[in-house]
């Protein structure tokens, strides 16, 4: 008893005193801090959980609208330029217009110059004004997203009962090298 | 020889009831230590045993969505990318947007109407649709009104306020000027109307 070392050693029976208390609050503190990392981890992903599939239905919306306006050009068989001309040609096929000229140019788009294209399609051409309700019709059906930008409807001086149209038509594309983008 | 029997130290050493005394209190000390490290030791264990319940609950809520299995933090890292994927689709949409003029509009209501009305004496003379300058597009258009030329008229407004596709697409139409021309017997008269389209919400 008399030759304890810590009581001749203060160090030593510093060390007695503190090392139970660091033991316990060692435990403590390293058993508490993991199991609010878990529940602070388990409330994100609860979280998460409840908002992932309305995030998933968002993204759909958004590939759904992308769809429509995407261009492909590597996986279309057919040129952009192509594309149209057959669009206009079996549109005219249909409805009896007269097709006199397509003339397609690539608007310049400010903003985001390489992931969007904007076509401005002129087309003109003569028929009657049910050939041409027709036609406009037609195109309208086959892509909804043509929009009209300028169109003029005059008569025809050089054939009774027929009407000359001149029409600048619109459409704008999402160009998307890879269509078959990685999954999530 | 004189016996030298000075103790310099004397002062530093403890008495022994002074190391009596400490020895008994550490002994206290120790004693109740001992049963609050177990109660230490108890609570960390319960700790422990409830946060691996957690994990246990977190990777079955995980394994609830298809991409399980690929690590640790598979919902967040998950949801990082769907926020990037919608990221990079808003933008798109947004650019998509700014291509697209301020408002697109058709003509083919009005001519499809045009062309229905056309044996009530009403035949089309021309349209023309131009971008306006509001970001609205401007319509004009004129037709030939023959026979009686005052009746025609005033059905082709009554049969445009209840065309439906009509009063949808627009929000008036005005006769801006009118030319009369007798052909023969038939009297014809060309109006000029302007169109103003409405505004979708």
């Amino acid at each position: 008893m008399n030759s304890a070392i810590f009581i001749r050693r203060k160090s030593v029976l510093a060390l007695w005193v503190l090392t139970p208390l660091v033991l316990m609050s060692g435990m403590l503190v390293f058993s508490r801090n993991l199991l609010e990392c878990r529940q602070t981890g388990i409330w994100q992903d609860q979280a998460l959980a409840t908002l992932i599939p309305e995030m998933e239905a968002i993204l759909d919306e958004f590939e759904n609208f992308a769809m429509d306006y995407q261009l492909n050009p590597a996986a279309s068989k057919l040129s952009m330029e192509d594309r149209h001309i057959h669009l206009f040609n079996s549109a005219a096929e249909k409805t009896g217009f007269v097709i006199s000229a397509i003339h397609l140019a690539q608007d310049d788009t400010k903003k985001n110059p390489d992931s969007i294209a904007r076509i401005a399609l002129l087309v003109k051409g003569g028929g009657t004004a049910a050939e041409i309700a027709a036609f406009l019709n037609y195109i309208k059906n086959l892509d909804p997203l043509i929009y009209e930008n300028q169109i003029q409807i005059t008569p025809d001086r050089l054939h009774r009962g027929t009407m000359q149209m001149e029409a600048e038509f619109g459409r704008v594309y999402l160009i998307t090298e890879n269509r078959n983008a990685p999954p999530i | 020889m004189t016996r030298c029997n000075i103790n310099l130290g004397r002062d530093f050493i403890l008495s022994a009831v002074q190391r009596r005394r400490i020895y008994r209190l550490m002994q206290i000390y120790l004693t109740l230590c001992i049963p609050v490290l177990c109660l230490a030791t108890y609570a960390s264990f319960l700790n422990l045993q409830q946060a691996n319940i957690i994990r246990s609950k977190d990777r079955a809520l995980c394994a609830q969505f298809s991409f399980a299995g690929e690590g640790p933090h598979t919902l967040r890292n998950y949801a990082d990318r769907l926020k990037n994927r919608i990221d990079s689709r808003a933008d798109q949409a947004k650019a998509v947007r700014d291509a697209l003029p301020p408002a697109t509009r058709t003509v083919l209501p009005l001519l499809t109407f045009i062309i229905n009305q056309s044996d009530a004496g009403t035949a089309l003379e021309r349209i023309s649709l131009t971008p306006g300058h509001n970001g609205l597009p401007a319509l004009e258009f004129s037709l030939i009104l023959s026979g009686d030329t005052k009746k025609n008229g005033q059905n082709f407004f009554r049969d445009w306020q209840i065309n439906r596709n009509l009063s949808e697409s627009f929000s008036s139409i005005t006769p801006v000027t009118t030319q009369r021309s007798d052909a023969g017997k038939s009297e014809k008269v060309i109006v000029n109307y302007r169109a103003v389209f409405k505004e979708l919400p």
